[in-house]
């Protein structure tokens, strides 16, 4: 078996494990979150009875308990459905996200003759050149190891291809269902999908200029050598953004499972493990587009000051602090600081949820024609303009870019450090003494005049 | 670099000035200056287009930076002009036509400048890929002009029966370049006539690309049995989008049609009597021709058998075409001349037609016209001029057309062809004939809906144009034939 | 046979497959869904070629927007199975076929057995299929086609535009499906 094979298993065990599990514990997250955000208990029942001994872990066995319930449940279709359509859609609707991890870069290339090396009985993690290349020791026949499944020179189209697969489920699950609500659902969706997916490429096509290539690894080494996409392209970031979470529709544009007006959309009709899937896949459609915005707009892999061959912290040509780091470390930082960024933003999307309201259907079709999509243009104008601009200029504006370039390392250094030392600090403080974290409807029922405790009880 | 630009200016005065229209609609609202508009942008680009053949293709040096894309020779500016030319006084007609008819959009005068700048492309075409690109802008055009007025089933269904053929003849073409690319791994066209006449190419899939290539192009010009669509979307379709399918869209058509038979397939072998497609082209002649008048006869609708002369002339122009094999240069010119007869009689013949009607009084089947001639001498009379031109009747444009193409088609030994071409105008007099019975020989029925003329100035300004161009062309056809004959010579 | 082969008649024989579902199937939306797999099996047979772009530019536009659209028209017709397809009898439908099937069957055995390409590269030049291949040639060789077809796409946005936006279309059969029967479609209901 070729060793590029052999590499690309454990590649993938990792990115579809990570997003099946994340996947899993963010419909808990989703639910819990949302149960904290309205002063409620949320889901806390599942348990694991072993004699005396109850396992809770705060309601996390809920996603276990769905997927076992998904799996016993009768799975009824309704009896004028197209059988074939009805049952494929539910795979299509999986497939899109799953084949959507292959090209993205979970760490920067490994090289794993540098990673440990013995000489002697001395073992020890040796360092690698800033310049990324490994150096390449034809006695161990090791070659350099992507920390991608596999690394594409359409890379980012790749990643629409495979986006725009998921309408064709979306679509074809409401027709087959036989529903009028189902076929309006997919009406809605697949209407939604197909306008955002435009406004979608359009938006990154000024970060691809900049970037000067589709292959996501390299967006990533690009941005840790000079700044984040969000700095660079901070437009694009947020229509991109937003362009992504209506493609997974949800909230605010989740008007095709409205379910005041349309039941659940276009999957009205499933259930049992059919439902499951579109269920779950809405939820990892939910990690793969943040995995897909920290590979573009926030450096990636990347930690800021942090490169192969340690932390150097430098402003233009000042250097400030260096600290140089074994190969083994660094990679390791650089994995770890993907998944940790991809999980704040799984985070915030679920946030989200609860900070919007949901649109009209008209106002979503208006801002992705009307709003996002001139906007992604014009941005694509001015960063060309800017770009020539840029070309002609003399030499110290590049120095100077370069140094804001720096700059919006430190800054995203420092912002992190407080937001995470503040998380800390929120997490360890009490919660009888601080009067705000009495929630509001607490508030509500003693100024009512009853009794402040437990207002409402999950 | 100058001399590369004064060839580009002409499609680039059509595509910046379309754009320029749009954007001064959306800005200004003001509509009734688009179709002026419109022509000045389409005159200009004429001038321009006149000013590369003053000039002369062969001190256009650096026009050869867009090889093998497009080539920029005398057959390209003739037709240049042409289209130019007749796009402009369609959307003079079409100033008239759509305030009178409450259709008035801008949109109409940008898709018909893109689509002449289309047909444009397609003349100057010299690979297939612009070729296709070309042909595509065109059609594209035309389907939406053929489905503008959106508020009539009978546009949509005219519009909708043009875009599936359509479609699918430009697919079977493109099919059939695709084969020929397979055959000699060239796209240009100078490169596959190469490849076609060295003797060693002998792939059975040529044959096939050439009768897809062929069905492809009779659809486009509306040769008969590929003529199926054009009754429904001329009749369908807006009367100077009418005018504008019928003399540019088919200008174009030929422009490729002469381009692609007489260079891509201009071998010793596929042009040749016994082997090649002549012998096709002048059956899609006869069937043309003979089809097309006999059923013109008996249509009700004028528009319809405007249509079928329209289609009747097309086999004229096969004539001319086969011809071609034998005396190149001559019937090359005189198809080049004909389509400028035809092109003014024409759209002349559409723009009086639309001068008879007005707003819930148009002039739709042949009673509608009885007693106009009396009832409004000024509105019949250039109806009926602009029909003798089309009939061919002699101090006007059409005969000389007819003599040129026939004259040619003898020279080069087809008697045959002639004859049956000579027959089928006498046919054709007797439905253009008719026009003139209605029009002065007949009063309307007691209590019957009776046409009311409508006044515009642009439609008379477009009128006069076609009627200058008519007379000009009869009575003193020297310099327009002088032109054609050099882009013979030259081609 | 190499794993290449396989793999070439792998996405050959689901293109063929999903050709025949398209022309064959009676419901329309599995007509469509047959079209898809055709799209997606020939985007297969361009990465067989190193056309990783043009692949990847088959799914996006092909199945991503066109076959939606296709889908999503029929999902506006609602639940109507093809009646009255062809006017012809079943006879001279099957001739037809046959006739053209034969014909292009012919050609393509004709075609292979006599297949002697002239000018192709032995090998290919470097980045062939590359994005950025694809994009110099785009701007530097194929520049006049490429502008100019900013003319084509100009005309069919402006087309599509006319042919849909303006007065209020005469409506035929429209709004039948989503609206029960005998219920009248409310004013302003009908764009």
């Amino acid at each position: 078996m070729p060793n590029y094979i052999l590499y690309a298993i454990p590649k993938i065990l990792i990115m579809v494990g990570f997003l099946f599990n994340v996947g899993g514990i963010l419909t808990w997250v989703d639910r819990r979150q949302s149960a904290m955000i309205q002063d409620r208990v949320g889901p806390n029942r599942a348990v694991i009875k072993i004699g005396k001994f109850e396992l809770r872990l705060w309601g996390l066995l809920h996603p276990a308990a769905d997927g076992v319930k998904f799996f016993f449940k009768e799975d009824f279709m309704p009896p004028k459905a197209d059988k074939l359509l009805f049952s494929l859609a539910p795979i299509l609707a999986m497939i899109p996200v799953l084949c959507l991890v292959a090209v993205i870069p979970f760490g920067d290339t490994v090289c794993p003759d540098a990673l440990i090396q013995t000489v002697g009985n001395v073992t020890q993690l040796p360092n690698i050149a800033r310049s990324g290349l490994c150096t390449f020791d034809p006695r161990t026949g090791l070659q350099p190891i992507d920390l991608q499944i596999v690394s594409l020179d359409i890379g980012l189209l790749f990643v629409f291809a495979m986006a725009g697969q998921g309408i064709v489920s979306a679509a074809i699950s409401g027709w087959s269902s036989d529903n009028k609500f189902s076929l309006m659902g997919a009406l809605r969706a697949s209407s939604q999908m197909v306008s955002y997916e435009v406004t979608l490429g359009l938006s990154v096509v000024g970060a691809l200029m900049i970037y000067g290539t589709l292959r996501l690894g390299d967006m990533v080494r690009w941005q840790s050598e000079h700044a984040w996409g969000i700095f660079v392209q901070p437009v694009a970031f947020f229509i991109f953004f937003a362009a992504l979470v209506a493609e997974s529709k949800r909230i605010p544009f989740d008007l095709p499972e409205a379910e005041s007006e349309l039941v659940s959309g276009y999957f009205t009709e499933y259930s049992g493990m059919k439902f499951g899937m579109f269920y779950f896949a809405e939820y990892m459609e939910i990690v793969t587009s943040s995995m897909l915005v920290v590979t573009v707009f926030l450096g990636g892999w990347g930690l800021p000051f942090v490169h192969r061959d340690g932390i150097t912290i430098a402003f233009g040509e000042g250097m400030l602090a260096q600290l140089p780091l074994p190969h083994l470390v660094v990679t390791v930082f650089g994995v770890l600081a993907f998944f940790i960024k991809t999980l704040t933003l799984c985070w915030i999307q679920t946030f989200v949820r609860w900070s919007l309201p949901r649109f009209r259907y008209d106002q979503l079709m208006g801002l992705c024609w009307k709003v996002l999509l001139p906007v992604s243009l014009a941005n694509i104008f001015v960063t060309g303009v800017v770009w020539l601009l840029l070309d002609m200029a003399p030499p110290f504006v590049g120095n100077m870019l370069q140094l804001v370039g720096d700059a919006t390392q430190g800054f995203v250094a420092v912002l992190v450090t407080f937001l995470v030392g503040s998380a800390v600090f929120g997490l360890f403080r009490s919660r009888t003494k601080d009067p705000r974290i009495i929630g509001a409807s607490a508030e509500l029922v003693r100024s009512a005049g009853k009794s402040p405790q437990s207002p409402m009880q999950a | 670099m100058m001399p590369s630009i004064l060839a580009l200016m002409p499609m680039l005065v059509i595509g910046f000035g379309a754009l320029a229209l749009m954007l001064a609609e959306v800005l200004t609202d003001a509509k009734t200056g688009l179709a002026v508009g419109t022509a000045v942008v389409l005159f200009t680009a004429a001038a321009f287009a006149c000013a590369g053949w003053m000039v002369g293709p062969e001190n256009l040096g650096d026009a050869a930076v867009f090889a093998p894309w497009l080539v920029f020779d005398r057959f390209t500016l003739f037709f240049e002009v042409l289209l130019a030319l007749s796009g402009a006084l369609a959307a003079l007609v079409a100033g008239g036509y759509l305030r009178e008819h409450g259709i008035d959009r801008g949109e109409f005068y940008a898709i018909l400048s893109f689509s002449t700048l289309g047909a444009m492309m397609l003349a100057a075409a010299g690979d297939v890929l612009m070729l296709f690109v070309g042909l595509e802008t065109m059609s594209i055009g035309a389907y939406a002009l053929a489905g503008f007025r959106r508020g009539s089933p009978k546009s949509a269904e005219g519009a909708l029966k043009y875009f599936l053929l359509g479609s699918f003849a430009a697919a079977l073409m493109m099919f059939g370049f695709a084969l020929l690319y397979g055959a000699t791994g060239h796209t240009d066209l100078a490169g596959l006539h190469n490849a076609l006449a060295s003797e060693s190419l002998r792939s059975p899939s040529i044959v096939i690309a050439l009768a897809l290539v062929l069905a492809g192009l009779a659809f486009k010009v509306s040769a008969v049995p590929f003529h199926m669509w054009t009754p429904d979307a001329y009749e369908g379709a807006p009367t100077p989008a009418t005018a504008f399918m019928a003399a540019s869209v088919k200008a174009g058509g030929f422009a490729v049609l002469l381009r692609v038979l007489l260079t891509v397939f201009g071998d010793e072998r596929s042009a040749s009597w016994a082997t090649g497609w002549p012998p096709v082209v002048a059956l899609l002649a006869v069937l043309t021709m003979t089809v097309a008048n006999l059923v013109a006869g008996r249509q009700e609708s004028i528009k319809r058998m405007l249509a079928y002369s329209s289609i009747a002339h097309a086999g004229y122009l096969l004539v001319g075409v086969v011809a071609a094999i034998r005396a190149p240069a001559q019937a090359q010119s005189a198809v080049l001349f004909y389509l400028a007869t035809y092109s003014v009689s024409t759209i002349g013949a559409f723009a009086a037609l639309v001068l008879c009607g007005s707003r819930g009084a148009e002039v739709v089947s042949y009673e509608d016209l009885a007693g106009l001639g009396r009832r409004h001498p000024a509105v019949a009379l250039p109806f009926a001029f602009f029909i003798l031109s089309l009939a061919g009747m002699p101090p006007m444009a059409g005969f000389f057309g007819k003599w040129f193409v026939f004259k040619a088609a003898m020279d080069a030994g087809l008697h045959g062809l002639t004859v049956i071409a000579f027959i089928n105008s006498v046919i054709a007099a007797y439905y253009y004939l008719k026009v003139f019975v209605f029009l002065y020989m007949r009063e309307p029925a007691a209590g019957a809906p009776i046409a009311k003329p409508m006044w515009s100035g642009e439609v008379v300004t477009a009128i006069a144009l076609c009627a200058f161009f008519v007379l000009l062309l009869g009575l003193a056809p020297g310099a327009v034939l002088d032109a054609a004959l050099a882009v013979g010579g030259a081609g | 046979m190499t794993i290449g082969q396989v793999y070439f008649y792998l996405c050959a024989a689901v293109a063929l497959f999903g050709a025949l579902a398209a022309v064959c199937a009676k419901s329309p939306v599995r007509a469509a869904l047959g079209l898809l797999m055709m799209v997606l099996a020939v985007a297969g047979l361009y990465l067989s070629l190193d056309a990783q772009f043009l692949a990847a530019i088959q799914l996006i536009v092909y199945a991503g927007a066109i076959v939606v659209l296709f889908v999503f028209v029929l999902m506006l017709l609602g639940h109507t199975p093809l009646v009255g397809v062809g006017d012809g009898s079943p006879a001279a439908r099957i001739l037809g076929a046959t006739g053209f099937g034969a014909v292009a069957l012919a050609a393509m055995i004709l075609s292979a057995r006599n297949a002697e390409p002239t000018n192709f590269p032995a090998a290919l030049p470097a980045g062939f299929g590359s994005v950025g291949e694809i994009g110099r040639l785009m701007f530097t060789q194929t520049l006049v086609p490429f502008e100019l077809s900013s003319a084509l796409l100009m005309v069919a946005v402006v087309g599509a535009v006319a042919v849909s936006k303006g007065e209020k279309p005469v409506i035929v059969a429209a709004a039948s499906v989503l609206a029960p029967p005998g219920a009248a479609p409310k004013p302003g209901e009908s764009q």
